[in-house]
């Protein structure tokens, strides 16, 4: 039984990735993510919950931070603390590059993360955007 | 690529981002099964492949997602896109696993989509 509020003993702490913020390079990132949160046996839905959310906003940085051609880096960055579990992905453009073929299906990405996350906050500056989501841990496992 | 695997004792088919679509026919129905990982590298294909199955113009198409291991924004947005296609034409029915069925109610598709636990239960809706 793990301790109230958390899955017992961290096995990493934090994850921190940087990556090119390119369509195929964020799916290595996605899948060390995934790894990550499953190493700390959450309850299912929520491997599923974070590895989604954090998808989403890697995505929008490789599809909307740089302009087309233009090299650009994301950074993901995962903790395990007591009762939570918060990842931050922060990139140094800006989202006002739409994609050189728009997709109208696209859209619902910041909608999932505003959804599965318990809190997801973008800040936008000149230099960049971070997006911070953070999930609660409950004592039961839920 | 980090030298070590941190949980070596996971399932490397949930990490090899591998997908199969893949087409059968049941009476008057078309399946159309998709396995693995749906993210934006592997979406196109399967929007192209449900559009195609959509055009034929079928009287019910399922569309077996009961094992996928990850279906990104885009790949739920196709599935909006081949409901719209399909539209009086061809009755279109998911069969999907519990997480993507939770998904698609959080994001309020529910409604649109008709959604059954396995592909025998889709082909068997009336």
């Amino acid at each position: 039984m793990a301790p109230a509020g958390d899955f017992g003993a961290p096995v990493t702490p934090e994850l921190r990735v940087t990556s090119p913020a390119r369509t195929g390079d964020v799916t290595k990132v996605r899948h060390k993510l995934t790894r990550w949160i499953a190493a700390h046996h959450p309850p299912a839905d929520l491997v599923g919950d974070i590895a989604l959310a954090a998808y989403e906003a890697l995505i929008n940085t490789a599809e909307h931070a740089y302009p087309a051609g233009a090299a650009g880096d994301v950074e993901l960055r995962a903790q395990h603390q007591p009762g939570l579990i918060r990842i931050t992905v922060t990139d140094f453009g800006r989202w006002d590059h739409p994609p050189a073929a728009p997709d109208p299906s696209r859209g619902r990405g910041l909608a999932l993360i505003r959804i599965l996350s318990d809190d997801a906050t973008i800040v936008r500056t000149g230099s960049g955007t971070t997006v911070t989501m953070t999930w609660r841990l409950h004592p039961d496992g839920t | 690529m980090p030298a070590t695997d941190p949980n070596p004792g996971q399932d490397p088919r949930s990490f090899a981002g591998e997908t199969t679509i893949s087409l059968r026919r049941a009476g008057s129905a078309v399946v159309l099964t998709a396995q693995g990982e749906f993210d934006a590298v592997s979406t196109p294909g399967l929007r192209t492949s449900i559009r195609e199955a959509v055009e034929d113009g079928p009287e019910v198409l399922v569309i077996d997602l009961t094992a996928v291991e990850f279906f990104g924004s885009g790949a739920i947005a196709t599935l909006v896109d081949a409901h719209l296609r399909a539209a009086e034409q061809t009755s279109l029915r998911l069969a999907v696993e519990h997480y993507l069925d939770r998904t698609l109610k959080l994001v309020g598709l529910d409604q649109q989509l008709a959604t059954y636990p396995s592909v025998e239960e889709a082909l068997a809706a009336g």
